[in-house]
């Protein structure tokens, strides 16, 4: 796309153009929904999430001013989303932090079929607490960079480089932790 | 060789961050896709500038509208204290202002000023005596 069409594009869109909307939900639905399926770790919540997530964007088109590209742009109405989720379950279910049992929901990142190695750090990464786990899912997986991810969870650029540090040394943690679970088993079977 | 990051003494950091960035992307649910293009909006919304200028110019239109109908009364109840008494024309003007200078300022004085207003002090040239008529404005002035 040459400048004076992204231009021309950025203007339908601001005015709420459909088919500028339809080319924005096609070059960016599918890092919306894998972002929240990461951070909801359900499927089914991740797709209605990401419905919401669209329709909040037509609402805020107009006020969009283009300083941030459009995928942090969603990304930031999509973690919006969740944590307004989140608070209306626990205030729903008064519990903290509860998990869906795995029952409940296909496997989000279908893993079953994966190796070890995915599956062990999947399993850490569900294991972490959410809020750990947005800057680690923000840089790692979906890619975006550390100025990025501060628009996204409107954080200082520091703060955001400090909690992605300490997120990946409680991931550490964890993974050594299993090890050394594992090769305590594996002593005692032996 | 490779040199860990300064930031971060542990030399496992690295290899764990590239293990995530590695980490296969969970798949997209079919039909998702169609799901959101038809949520999209059929209508674009107007620019949210024209929506914020708008009510303050039709705001703008009716304050002149307002303000031209109130000049307008205020203009018609003038122009009907002037149709009341006799037009100043020039020939007019000319023979009063040579006969009787002082009632011509009167009744031009007199005409100006609508009846819900105090008429204006004037003193009669003539020495010793009072006017025979009343200076009311609504009564036709003499010109003997």
């Amino acid at each position: 796309m040459t400048k004076l069409d992204e231009r021309r594009w950025w203007q339908a869109l601001r005015a709420g153009h459909p088919d500028a909307c339809a080319e924005l939900v096609r070059a960016h639905y599918q890092t919306v929904y894998r972002f929240l399926v990461h951070l909801t770790r359900n499927v089914h919540e991740a797709e209605d999430l990401t419905q919401e997530t669209f329709a909040a964007a037509w609402q805020r088109i107009g006020s969009f001013e283009g300083r941030a590209n459009p995928a942090t742009w969603l990304h930031r109405i999509a973690y919006t989303k969740f944590i307004d989720a989140r608070r209306t379950q626990r205030r729903a279910a008064n519990v903290r932090d509860q998990c869906p049992s795995p029952n409940e929901s296909p496997d989000p990142h279908d893993i079953a079929s994966a190796g070890d190695e995915v599956r062990r750090l999947y399993g850490a990464l569900d294991d972490l607490d959410g809020i750990d786990r947005a800057p680690i899912i923000l840089h790692y997986l979906q890619g975006l960079s550390y100025r990025e991810m501060a628009e996204v969870l409107e954080e200082p650029l520091g703060t955001v480089k400090w909690r992605t540090s300490e997120a990946l040394n409680r991931l550490r943690a964890l993974l050594r932790k299993e090890v050394t679970e594992n090769a305590q088993t594996e002593t005692n079977r032996s | 060789m490779h040199r860990p990051k300064p930031t971060d003494p542990d030399p496992s950091a690295g290899s764990l961050e590239a293990r995530l960035r590695a980490l296969p992307q969970p798949a997209v649910p079919a039909g998702l896709e169609q799901r959101l293009l038809a949520n999209i909006p059929a209508t674009p919304k107007a620019p949210r500038r024209l929506r914020r200028i708008a009510p303050l110019v039709a705001l703008a239109a009716a304050a002149c509208l307002v303000v031209a109908v109130v000049r307008f009364m205020t203009r018609d109840g003038g122009e009907k204290q002037q149709v009341a008494g006799i037009e100043p024309t020039h020939d007019n003007v000319e023979t009063s202002h040579s006969d009787n200078p002082s009632r011509f300022v009167a009744r031009r004085t007199a005409v100006d000023f609508p009846d819900s207003l105090e008429q204006p002090r004037f003193a009669w040239p003539l020495g010793g005596g009072s006017p025979s008529a009343s200076s009311c404005p609504s009564r036709a002035p003499s010109f003997d």
